[in-house]
């Protein structure tokens, strides 16, 4: 298997069955992943910010211009997205000491931008992990878009085994 | 890329001496020396950052401070798991190899840590810029380290695009592993530090 990291304000998609899709060390960013089972395409996107403030901005930094950029790229692969299963991972609030609590909601903001951009494409989240204080690795599996979840200390474990 | 020869001797000065000042802070915590290693600054996209730095699941302490007021400025101190029960032992006077894991009073000895190296590496900036940079107080963090740092990404809103950074490291004496040191901000710090902003 082979591993195809996202980086900070990437998106990548994959029908190689042999792909593993992962996002190393999420905190406040939210990672998308989404995932065709008829056409075998899955991609995944590590968004950073809530939105572009511009709705012509494609950038994959941030959730709004980033998922539709994303759903894009799938559709030109291939994916229909009448089809697709979305997960979604992250939006972590790590800043919790002392003099720090509330100053900086971005992990929230980010889950929500995501909730609604999915919501208004009339899609349901078939698996979530987000919010708290701890960072997180997320895996999505090409070969059937198995997701899973992994945080410091802990196993990697199943978040969504690519049915609804 | 800096062209500016002046603009050049003005961030190499605040390296070099912010560095200095904030390793001898630290030295003064621990009570043995501390040495700067490789002092520098640079532009770069924040993905190399964490990739230089161990990668993003690279499991470590991170100590957060920013600079409020005049000058948008952050600063990350990064140990491995492993370096920060060490230096905490040496700071709470615990015998060595006996903290395996960071509790309250290690964690206030760690932003101690941070409190010293920040403030001194703002100090430094604010006699060069005449500027006014009030440290926050410092967050201790213990994750992956891609989680941790992205909290800069996020503040600055740069992520592909490049950030400004002043980066070394502290070596303690006889010690292999490093506490790495970074100062970030968004490119426009650069008229504040040069004196453009005026």
């Amino acid at each position: 298997m082979m591993t195809i990291p996202v980086g900070l304000g990437e998106f990548q998609i994959s029908d190689n069955p042999n792909e593993i899709l992962t996002i190393y060390g999420l905190g406040s960013c939210v990672g998308v992943g989404v995932f065709d089972p008829e056409a075998g395409i899955a991609g995944l996107l590590h968004a950073v910010l809530p939105e572009s403030g511009n709705g012509e901005c494609r950038s994959a930094k941030y959730v709004d211009s980033g998922i539709k950029s994303l759903f894009s790229a799938l559709e030109e692969a291939g994916a229909e997205e009448k089809r697709v299963k979305v997960c979604l991972v992250g939006g972590a609030n790590l800043l919790t000491a002392a003099g720090h609590e509330g100053s900086f909601n971005i992990g929230d903001r980010n889950i929500e931008s995501a909730q609604n951009q999915i919501a208004a494409r009339d899609l349901s989240i078939c698996g979530e992990d987000v919010g708290g204080s701890i960072g997180r690795t997320m895996r999505l599996y090409v070969a059937d878009g198995r997701i899973t979840v992994r945080s410091m200390g802990k196993p990697e474990r199943d978040l969504h085994d690519g049915g609804c | 890329m800096i062209k500016d020869r002046e603009m050049m001797d003005i961030l190499e000065q605040i390296s070099g001496k912010g560095s200095k000042k904030a390793a001898d802070g630290i030295a003064w915590l621990l009570g043995e020396e501390v040495e700067v290693t490789t002092p520098g600054f640079k532009f770069r996209d924040f993905n190399s950052i964490i990739e230089e730095l161990g990668g993003p699941e690279a499991e470590v302490v991170g100590i957060y401070m920013e600079a409020l007021d005049e000058i948008p400025i952050h600063v990350m101190l990064l140990l491995p798991l492993s370096e920060a029960y060490r230096i905490t032992e040496q700071l709470v006077g615990e015998p060595q190899s006996t903290i395996m894991e960071i509790d309250d009073l290690g964690s206030s000895a760690l932003a101690e840590m941070a409190n010293m190296t920040g403030s001194h590496f703002f100090n430094t900036i604010a006699e060069y810029t005449h500027k006014t940079l009030r440290p926050s107080t410092p967050a201790v963090m213990i994750d992956m380290l891609g989680s941790i740092l992205t909290i800069i990404a996020a503040k600055t809103g740069c992520v592909s695009d490049e950030v400004f950074t002043f980066e070394t490291a502290f070596a303690r004496e006889n010690q292999d592993l490093k506490i790495n040191f970074r100062a970030i901000s968004s490119p426009e710090v650069m008229k504040f530090l040069t004196g453009d902003d005026d």
